[in-house]
């Protein structure tokens, strides 16, 4: 499927997307990323997260990685979950590009 | 760290609510994380915490959906409404209003909760009881056409009955049993007390008994005392479940019994014949030299009715037989036949519960009814305040049938979350009662089957469609503008509304009463038999309860329990020691022991009058000592006395001689007419032998030297102001000294034994308190919405009234004085009915007048306390009321 077709990613896939480009991280290390970079506008529980981390799994976007000495689960990145992410990226920046400046020039109201 | 362990143990155990595949593929990291998430020093822990639990009602219920209408992989977003793939509309759609529901209740957190609280609540606590009333009351014993089956009443039954029983034709088939202690000896441990029971061919038959193992009793068997059939119970715990037990062979009191077969899991013994314990059976013995004795009497009797046969029927024929016997012996029976009437084995094995059970049934059936009226509060506040979201949605075009499937999606979503916490509550609450009870009859039996989950959901469904619902369409109905303009007038429903809010705060202050005043009158009765004087005194006495087979005649009984009382008594610290057949509170609720004789008053005709029942009491010289009961008049007997043969010196209670004499002084050296002949050395003063809340018995106290006859039961009683734990092996060592072999089951403290007699009405009292002070918490959480709701709505008017100049203080009096004649209406109400419904508590109650005015007082006090209280916010914000701030808002 064309990573197009799941445009625009929901706040919270973004931001786990996001945290897990940087490498890959385990469920508290990943609620506190996506906390810490939404400014607490995301707050995410660990039964959803799990849910949200499967349904990303599911479509290929991570996948669980080898744990090192750590008994904990891991989950990374895989390339297709990259492509989407750099897409979602791209859509954003060209909507900011075409916002910033009808900001700009326009009025309050 | 402690507290730490416990949420996480919660957190897991909620856990197990997710699907099974989810449970499998992620509970372990999800706990993981949350562990992680607690250990952290820089969050906030009760933060955490309560978005961890909060949120994962939601997620299971997502879960579940999942798994149902097709997994969150066909969806692309989490939060988006493109669900269908293929997937069929109705499904899609019906997911859809879930969602949206599930929205709808998200926004509204304090109500979400506060409905899935209550309901989970109300449902719980009824599902609860309920559970424990069917299992116990009304589900059939577990026994093949056990309706059939009866129970000979009245007592234990010889060997006259026994040879009859085969006469009665009313009878398909028939069985008896005996139940006796034995010891086992083993070789690694100390020796075992085990319970036997002999019994027929036919009582496995009778009770579907099928062996796992080997086999059961035959009519082969007839005669052979040494072989054995265990129960699956004690064959898993006493032998470890040993595939090789059949043809063993193992030690009873010293003899070899071999093991012949064991029975399967699923019999459960019935209990009213001999309890929960059975180790295992053997075949009666029919050559019991006890069968010539009218007066031995130690067999139950247990009869299937021919098919079509009425208990009326099998009673005539029983009656006949009584008539029989007493014709037999003339002289045992000269006061005429004796009546063992043919029950029902179910209600004679639930018996006297009965009655306490019904009345927890009515007490929380009170209770979901207040939980309801909550419910319906809340549901309703929420109705009108949508009023003006639903106007928008049906003019933006919404049609009203899926508005109302909306409501309708919400009102269920929130009575299924509730009623699914309601029935893991119940499950919870279940298992703590089936461990914490031990008495009650048939516990075994309580499982929480289909039929109550069935009850559970309709009952959740039903309060919350009746109360989400119809408010809600009664806001769907009004007018479109009118719902549009705005929150003061735009609300028509309001007067009736308030009508409607005000009988329900008036019915949940009734019912509270009603519960609050119960719970007093079970409380004081409580206190009452608490208060009450044992007439021994525990202070530093304990009691050793033994079991001496081998035993049956009375020279062997003296001389085994009197050599075992002697080392207890040589104990250095051990101030006396005594011993008798049982002791005072070992045999508690009364009819469960004991030997019973009668005495005619002096002068009395014989042939006209029924003897005074008297409970014989055999002990040793020490006893009135060792327990520390007075003699108030007279003295004890001494053991030159007991030994001389002739009238035996006996003590008599209190009771007795102020029946028989007058009074206790009078009494003294009087003959009495029990064993073959006696004479009163001495009275003692009252004892509550059986038991706190049991009366009192009259009593004769009699020297062990006179026993006619031997049991294999004794209990030995010392006084001692040692500690608990040197004194315990210092008594086993010395017993052990005497009887190697015996059993020690307990050695208990008389006080710990008194406590346990009043246990189960303080058991009732609380629990029926607690129902109260729930009950209490949420009419006064009504009262306090609908005050609150009512300030709200009369905030314009309020703020007139200020502006024209009305003084804070008579807005505030206002509030309160509104809240009170709610309450008032109701404390009225409840107190009535509280005051006709005192009557069903009498069987419960000692001490205390059904009608007690101090429990009803107390309750109509604290209910309008409670009320005042719970009024004075919604007042103090009614005097808040800022005049220019209401009225700009026009």
């Amino acid at each position: 499927m064309d990573p197009v077709d799941h445009l625009p990613l929901a706040p919270r896939d973004l931001l786990i997307l996001a945290v897990l480009a940087e490498g890959p991280s385990h469920g508290y290390g990943l609620i506190k990323a996506v906390e810490k970079r939404s400014e607490s506008g995301v707050l995410l529980d660990p039964a959803n997260l799990y849910r949200v981390l499967r349904r990303m799994r599911g479509l290929g976007w991570i996948a669980e990685a080898e744990a090192s000495g750590d008994r904990r689960r891991v989950h990374r990145i895989t390339p297709e979950g990259r492509a989407l992410l750099a897409a979602e990226l791209g859509r954003l920046e060209r909507l900011l590009g075409q916002a910033r400046p009808a900001l700009a020039g326009g009025r309050d109201a | 760290m402690k507290l730490g362990r416990g949420i996480e143990g919660l957190y897991a155990l909620a856990l197990f609510a997710l699907p099974g595949s989810v449970r499998r593929a992620d509970g372990g990291a999800i706990l993981e994380t949350f562990r992680d998430q607690l250990a952290d020093p820089e969050v906030s822990r009760p933060r955490v915490v309560a978005r961890a639990f909060l949120r994962l009602p939601g997620l299971i219920l997502r879960e579940w959906l999942d798994r149902v209408l097709g997994g969150p992989a066909h969806m692309n977003q989490p939060g988006g409404a493109r669900v269908t793939m293929g997937r069929g509309e109705r499904m899609g759609s019906m997911f859809r209003l879930v969602r949206h529901a599930l929205r709808g209740l998200r926004k509204a957190p304090t109500f979400s909760v506060a409905s899935v609280v209550l309901i989970a609540l109300g449902v719980g606590a009824s599902v609860a009881v309920f559970t424990i009333v069917n299992g116990v009351l009304l589900r059939p014993l577990p026994y093949p056409a056990a309706e059939r089956l009866t129970f000979l009443s009245n007592g234990s039954h010889g060997g006259q009955v026994l040879e009859r029983i085969p006469n009665i034709d009313a009878f398909e088939s028939w069985t008896t049993t005996s139940g006796s202690s034995v010891n086992l000896t083993r070789n690694d441990g100390d020796p075992l007390r085990l319970l036997r029971v002999e019994t027929t061919p036919a009582f496995f038959q009778l009770f579907g008994a099928r062996p796992q193992l080997g086999r059961v009793l035959s009519e082969a068997d007839r005669g052979n005392l040494s072989i054995a059939v265990l129960t699956h119970d004690s064959w898993s715990s006493v032998w470890n479940a040993d595939p090789d037990i059949v043809g063993r062979t193992i030690r009873i009191d010293g003899e070899p019994i071999e093991v012949v077969g064991v029975l399967d899991s699923s019999f459960r013994p019935p209990e009213r014949l001999m309890g929960r314990t059975v180790a295992y059976f053997r075949p009666m013995n029919w050559d019991n030299p006890n069968f010539d004795e009218p007066g031995y009497h130690a067999h139950q009797v247990v009869a299937r009715l021919k098919p079509g046969i009425t208990l009326e029927v099998a009673n005539q024929q029983i009656d006949q037989m009584e008539i029989e016997i007493a014709e037999a012996l003339p002289d045992y029976y000269r006061n005429g036949p004796r009546d063992w009437p043919l029950v029902d084995l179910r209600s004679e094995t639930v018996g006297d519960v009965r009655s306490g059970l019904v009345l927890l049934l009515g007490a929380v059936g009170l209770l979901l009814l207040v939980a309801c009226a909550n419910v319906a509060h809340l549901f309703m506040a929420r109705g009108l305040s949508r009023g003006r979201e639903m106007a928008i949605r049906r003019a933006m075009g919404a049609r009203s049938t899926n508005l109302v499937g909306q409501l309708a999606t919400e009102s269920l979503l929130v009575g299924a979350i509730g009623g699914g916490l309601g029935l893991l509550l119940a499950q919870g609450t279940l298992r703590l009662f089936q461990e914490a009870t031990v008495n009650l009859p048939r516990a075994q039996a309580i499982t929480l089957d289909m039929r109550v989950v069935a009850v559970a959901a309709l009952l959740s469904a039903g309060t919350a469609l009746l109360f989400g619902l119809v408010p809600a369409l009664r806001a769907l109905g009004q007018d479109v503008q009118d719902g549009l303009r705005g929150s003061g007038r735009g609300i028509t429903g309001g007067r009736r509304t308030r009508a409607l809010r005000s009988g329900l705060v008036v019915a949940e202050v009734a019912l509270s009463v009603v519960l609050v005043a119960g719970a007093g009158l079970l409380m004081r009765s409580f206190m009452h038999v608490n208060g009450r004087e044992p007439g021994v005194d525990p202070e530093g006495a304990w009691v050793i309860p033994l079991n001496i087979s081998g035993t049956d005649n009375a020279e062997d009984f003296r001389q085994r329990m009197g050599a075992l009382t002697e080392a207890v008594a040589g104990i250095p610290g051990v101030g006396s020691a005594a011993y008798g057949m049982e002791m005072p509170f070992q045999f508690i609720g009364g009819d469960g022991c004991c030997w019973g004789s009668g005495v005619w008053p002096e002068g009395a005709d014989r042939e006209t009058t029924t003897p005074i029942n008297v409970r014989m009491h055999p002990y040793s010289v020490d006893y009135f000592e060792t327990v520390g009961t007075a003699i108030v008049a007279g003295r004890t007997w001494s053991r030159a006395e007991a030994l001389a043969g002739g009238e035996a010196p006996v003590v008599i209670s209190e009771e007795l001689a102020i029946r028989l004499h007058g009074s206790a002084a009078e009494a003294v050296g009087e003959p009495v007419d029990v064993m073959d002949g006696a004479r009163i050395v001495g009275v003692a003063s009252p004892t509550l032998h059986y038991g706190l809340d049991q009366p009192h018995e009259y009593a004769v106290y009699l020297p062990t030297e006179v026993l006619p006859w031997g049991i294999s039961i004794g209990s030995i009683a010392l006084r001692s102001d040692r500690s608990d734990d040197d004194l315990a092996a210092a008594i086993r060592q010395a017993i052990w000294s005497v009887e190697p072999d015996l059993p020690i089951p307990s050695i208990r403290p008389l006080g710990l034994m008194i406590d346990a007699s009043s246990a189960p009405r303080r058991m009732g009292g609380l629990l029926i308190s607690t129902f109260g002070g729930v009950a209490l918490l949420l009419a006064a959480a009504g009262l306090y919405g609908t005050l609150l709701y009512t300030v709200g709505q009369r905030r314009r008017e309020l703020g007139i009234r200020m502006a024209l100049g009305a003084a804070r203080g008579h807005i505030q009096r206002g509030v309160v004085r509104e809240g009170l004649l709610l309450a008032g209406f109701g404390v009225v109400l409840g107190g009535s009915f509280a005051w006709w419904a005192g009557r069903f508590l009498e069987s419960f109650i000692i001490g205390v007048s059904t009608t007690d005015l101090v429990s009803l007082l107390g309750a109509s006090g604290t209910l309008l306390a409670t009320a005042a209280a719970a009024a004075w916010l919604p007042a103090w914000r009614a005097g808040r009321t800022d005049p220019l701030e209401t009225l700009k808002a026009e």
